[in-house]
């Protein structure tokens, strides 16, 4: 069994690394972090002292399809669960600025259907354009 | 108002939107088929099956065919047609948003067809909607009541459009009229499809996926030419300059992807020529002396599809 630096938190596995990327895009701000190098250029993220949203497990999902969580409760840890909903809302806007929900005036509820999961691929539910899996990343992390 | 029903819910296609081919199933567009066909003796003399209903064409793009077989299908069938061709004419110009047009539109009408150049737009209109929203084209996207006259024309051709060879040439990506008929296509058992473009203007990987999902059997190739003995059907799509972002590109490949008569010598007897119209560079004159030219009959049987379509959704 693994064991974690932490006592209370999440631990992060991200089988490809990119902790700092997780970091900036999940926006928390945690007593403590801990990285560690996996084998393979893997990373495991300790985060002490934070509690993590269900919106936090949809982003990490959608940048790190195979990164893998768990809740650490007086240092045990327990598997949580990071699949990708049908569809999603509310996270993300359509790329394609010749879609309705770009309208600054219509009342849209944008959604998107996962298509794919490795890489993610998502498809607007009203113009039916992917969004490229780049421009998922960079639109959740931000300016 | 009737509340709108949803696809899949017993009661045929009654205050149905149709915003994509898909939003009918296979059997709900061969029923409508069916009503086309008897359509038919009505299309120079009406019918009074639609009296006092009210269509609404919300059209924010031109449209020659689109509007004007919508139009006539409810005036043949009885009804009425209001409506703008030319949005300057409406209080679109003063800012007022598609949603707040489409909620007026759904005041006065029993059904509203919108044609509008923002992709989902009908999408959005259907749910603002209580009236069932047909859509007349959505940007690139989709293009239903196109696709349900391509398809009732291959079948009056052929009997059944399972087994048929089809070309699809030109521009495949920002063309409505091929997304949506590809999609509609996946319907079909046996469909051997040619996706033939240059490169830049292959058709969406949305619409491939769909296509490699419905387990279609297609290939994407640039000359058409290589295939023609084999095709039942060429439909050839319009490279959509209003579409095109850089001009110069438009001048480049305009005019790349016509057709001649001779290129129709290697086709069969029976292969049919289909255009959604209007046709600029792509297909000469001389080619509607063939005998396998058929855009001019496919574009007339867009009304009594029309009308069918019309009769099935208005309450």
């Amino acid at each position: 069994m693994t064991s974690y630096t932490i006592k209370n938190g999440f631990a992060i596995t991200l089988p490809y690394g990119g902790s700092a990327l997780v970091l900036r895009m999940m926006r928390l701000s945690p007593r403590k972090v801990v990285v560690s190098a996996l084998k393979g250029g893997g990373e495991t993220l300790e985060l002490e002292g934070v509690k993590l949203k269900k919106e936090d497990f949809l982003r990490l999902a959608l940048v790190h399809s195979g990164a893998c969580v768990h809740r650490i409760s007086n240092g045990k840890a327990a598997l949580e669960k990071t699949t990708l909903p049908e569809v999603i809302s509310g996270l993300l806007r359509c790329t394609n600025p010749n879609c309705v929900t770009e309208q600054p005036r219509e009342p849209t509820n944008p959604g998107f259907r996962v298509v794919r999961t490795n890489p993610v691929t998502l498809q607007c539910t009203y113009c039916e354009r992917y969004i490229d899996p780049k421009d998922v990343s960079a639109e959740l992390l931000g300016p | 108002m009737p509340s709108k029903r949803s696809a899949g819910v017993s009661g045929g296609l009654k205050g149905r939107d149709l915003v994509a081919i898909t939003d009918f199933t296979k059997r709900e567009i061969e029923s409508t088929f069916a009503v086309a066909d008897d359509m038919r003796k009505y299309v120079r003399t009406g019918t009074d099956l639609l009296r006092k209903r009210i269509l609404c064409s919300l059209f924010f793009e031109p449209s020659t065919r689109t509007r004007l077989s919508f139009e006539t299908a409810i005036l043949r069938l009885g009804g009425s047609a209001i409506g703008f061709a030319d949005p300057s004419s409406s209080r679109v110009v003063t800012g007022e948003s598609l949603a707040d047009t489409v909620r007026m539109a759904d005041i006065y009408a029993n059904v509203i067809v919108l044609r509008h150049k923002i992709e989902g737009a009908a999408r959005l209109a259907a749910e603002v909607a209580d009236a069932p929203v047909l859509n007349g084209g959505d940007g690139s996207h989709h293009h239903p009541s196109q696709t349900l006259t391509d398809l009732y024309t291959m079948r009056r051709e052929f009997g059944d459009i399972g087994g048929l060879k089809i070309a699809l040439l030109g521009d495949l990506r920002q063309t409505r009229s091929a997304m949506s008929l590809a999609i509609g296509l996946t319907m079909y058992r046996d469909v051997k499809l040619f996706l033939a473009s240059p490169r830049s203007l292959k058709m969406r990987q949305e619409v491939i996926d769909r296509l490699t999902e419905a387990r279609v059997d297609f290939e994407e190739l640039e000359n058409v030419e290589d295939v023609m003995d084999q095709l039942d059907v060429l439909y050839v799509m319009r490279l959509q300059k209003e579409r095109f972002g850089d001009p110069a590109e438009y001048e480049r490949l305009k005019g790349s992807y016509y057709i001649t008569t001779n290129m129709l010598v290697k086709a069969k007897d029976r292969m049919i020529v289909m255009h959604h119209l209007p046709r600029v560079d792509d297909i000469p004159l001389e080619v509607d002396k063939t005998k396998h030219a058929r855009y001019f009959q496919q574009a007339a049987n867009g009304l009594p599809v029309r009308m069918a379509l019309l009769s099935e959704v208005v309450e």
